[in-house]
């Protein structure tokens, strides 16, 4: 099989090819990008991440055999256009982890909760990291890629990825477990 | 639980949808892969009849229920983008001919032909040999004109119940004005017309399949997926041709020449084509008797490049013709096909 490399550089000769790509990777992709920012935008945003990779696949680094970083990075930049959906989603995440029913289980209800408030409270407190910390945050911890392939995603060092995720986690450790106001303001670095 | 393993649960009810359910969001990338194929063929000199360089895609939406008439208007919910020439091969994207929607220009529409309790559908077929008749020596009293073009027709009528008795109107062959063979006039039920060389004799000639085979098989036909109709078709491959593929693309030409063929079965043959190595097509062909096709076709080395061509009606989806061209284009053979509904079918020769 032909690995995502290969397929851009014939795809250059004949750019059909490039179509397989999106067999490969499109379902991964629009859950990430769902799960950041809703369903609602993700189709649209699926949609501009493979035109715009198709665009620019004259540019892809070939040191890499798979294209699946490189994809994570467009689209987590036409994420950042969509800070309204993202702070929504975000938000919703935080009303559904806090209304869902905790499992009534003698074996299992002190995890049950603390998981449930955990997963709350996390909610919260990624609306409160910078963009850039946040993208290689759930780049790291949804979708399993390496230091590596998250600086090819973001286009950044693997130093500045580890220092970043370095900073993410303390701070979602440090982040204080109360329940935040109502107006509260949220700003996005 | 740390603080990884409680965002890995975040966003947990989101599902991964599959690349089915993604389609529309191939339809940008889809046009400008198209677009940029068709300005490296303008840049290349390619001509756009001969398909050479463009590519399409194929994809599948929606199944139409039978509706009266032909009514395309009515009738469309099943588009196909067409395979351009690129070749596609197994192990490109076997999903691509099944899950790609394209919105583009020359889709395949389809429609079925309703056929009510009593009726009959009626396929006309045309056959013309250019070369005349296929014979190493000259059949007695044809000395001379054995090899004058000629032409043979034929009508089949198809019971709205297929287990009813089907009647095959075939005419005889003339060349150059003399009379070389007489018509048949056949009537059995379920078109089993020459049972006693039917489908499924193996070759030491001990099993024989107790009825229309082809038939039988079409209507098991897996229609969920071109990928699923493919591998169908590739399941009965028992080494009868040396090559594979040809013998594939034959045996879904056969499930075509039934004639019965329904639109969702039709979709599935058709993405089942672009799944057979080195299937190439062509946007517009246009046929002997003035209409315009789509063409897939399939050149076989081991028969010294002979191309098999299938053709579609765009407007229809159905099958209208087949031809064999020799490897410098001109045609073989040409047959040809029309579809209608008639209330009765004939009870002897027309």
């Amino acid at each position: 099989m032909s690995t995502d490399s290969e397929i851009i550089q014939r795809s250059l000769g004949r750019p059909s090819e490039f179509g397989e790509l999106f067999f490969r990777h499109a379902p991964r992709l629009h859950r990430y990008v769902s799960r950041r920012i809703g369903e609602a935008v993700a189709d649209d945003i699926l949609s501009e991440t493979f035109l715009l990779a198709f665009e620019k696949r004259s540019r892809f680094d070939h040191t890499y055999s798979s294209a699946l970083p490189w994809f994570f990075g467009i689209a987590t930049n036409l994420i950042h256009r969509q800070r309204v959906a993202e702070a929504r989603t975000l938000k919703l995440a935080e009303r559904t982890s806090a209304a869902q029913t905790v499992p009534d289980s003698t074996a299992t209800s002190d995890a049950a909760i603390d998981a449930h408030a955990s997963a709350r409270h996390l909610a919260a407190d990624l609306r409160k990291l910078s963009k850039g910390d946040r993208d290689v945050l759930l780049l790291y911890a949804w979708e399993d890629l390496t230091y590596e392939q998250i600086g090819h995603a973001l286009g950044i060092p693997t130093g500045t990825v580890r220092s970043r995720l370095n900073r993410a986690r303390r701070i979602l450790r440090e982040a204080p477990s109360l329940k935040e106001k109502e107006n509260e303001r949220v700003r996005f670095a | 639980m740390n603080e990884f393993d409680s965002l890995k649960s975040l966003r947990n009810d989101v599902p991964e949808r599959s690349v089915e359910e993604l389609s529309p969001s191939y339809t940008a990338l889809n046009r400008a892969m198209l677009a940029e194929e068709r300005a490296l063929a303008r840049t290349a000199g390619a001509s756009a009849s001969a398909g050479s360089d463009s590519r399409r895609s194929w994809f599948r939406s929606h199944v139409t229920p039978k509706l009266a008439g032909w009514s395309a208007a009515a009738a469309v919910a099943v588009t196909l983008g067409v395979v351009a020439a690129q070749v596609l091969t197994p192990t490109a994207p076997a999903v691509a001919a099944e899950i790609l929607r394209e919105a583009a220009d020359n889709t395949i529409k389809y429609s079925d032909l309703e056929v009510g309790e009593g009726q009959y559908l009626r396929v006309a077929s045309e056959e013309y040999f250019p070369h005349g008749f296929p014979a190493d020596t000259p059949p007695a009293g044809f000395e001379e004109t054995y090899q004058s073009p000629y032409s043979t027709t034929s009508f089949m009528y198809i019971p709205a119940d297929r287990d009813e008795s089907w009647v095959w109107d075939r005419s005889g062959i003339v060349i150059d004005g003399k009379q070389f063979s007489e018509g048949e006039f056949l009537v059995a039920k379920r078109g089993l017309f020459y049972e006693d060389t039917s489908d499924g004799i193996a070759g030491d000639g001990t099993v024989k399949y107790e009825g229309n085979l082809t038939l039988d098989r079409l209507q098991e036909l897996p229609t969920s997926s071109g990928k699923a109709a493919y591998e169908y078709v590739d399941s009965f491959y028992d080494g009868g041709s040396v090559s594979r593929a040809e013998d594939n693309l034959g045996r879904i030409l056969g499930f075509l020449r039934v004639g019965t063929a329904t639109a969702e079965q039709r979709v599935a043959l058709y993405e089942a084509i672009a799944l057979v190595p080195d299937v190439t097509s062509s946007p517009e062909v246009t046929l002997s008797d003035g209409r315009t096709a789509v063409g897939f076709s399939r050149t076989e080395a081991n028969r010294q490049d002979q191309r098999t061509e299938i053709l579609i009606d765009p407007s229809t989806g159905q099958f209208v013709g087949e031809r064999t061209l020799s490897a410098d284009g001109t045609a073989d053979w040409e047959a040809l096909f029309t579809y209608s509904v008639v209330d009765e079918a004939p009870t002897s020769k027309e």
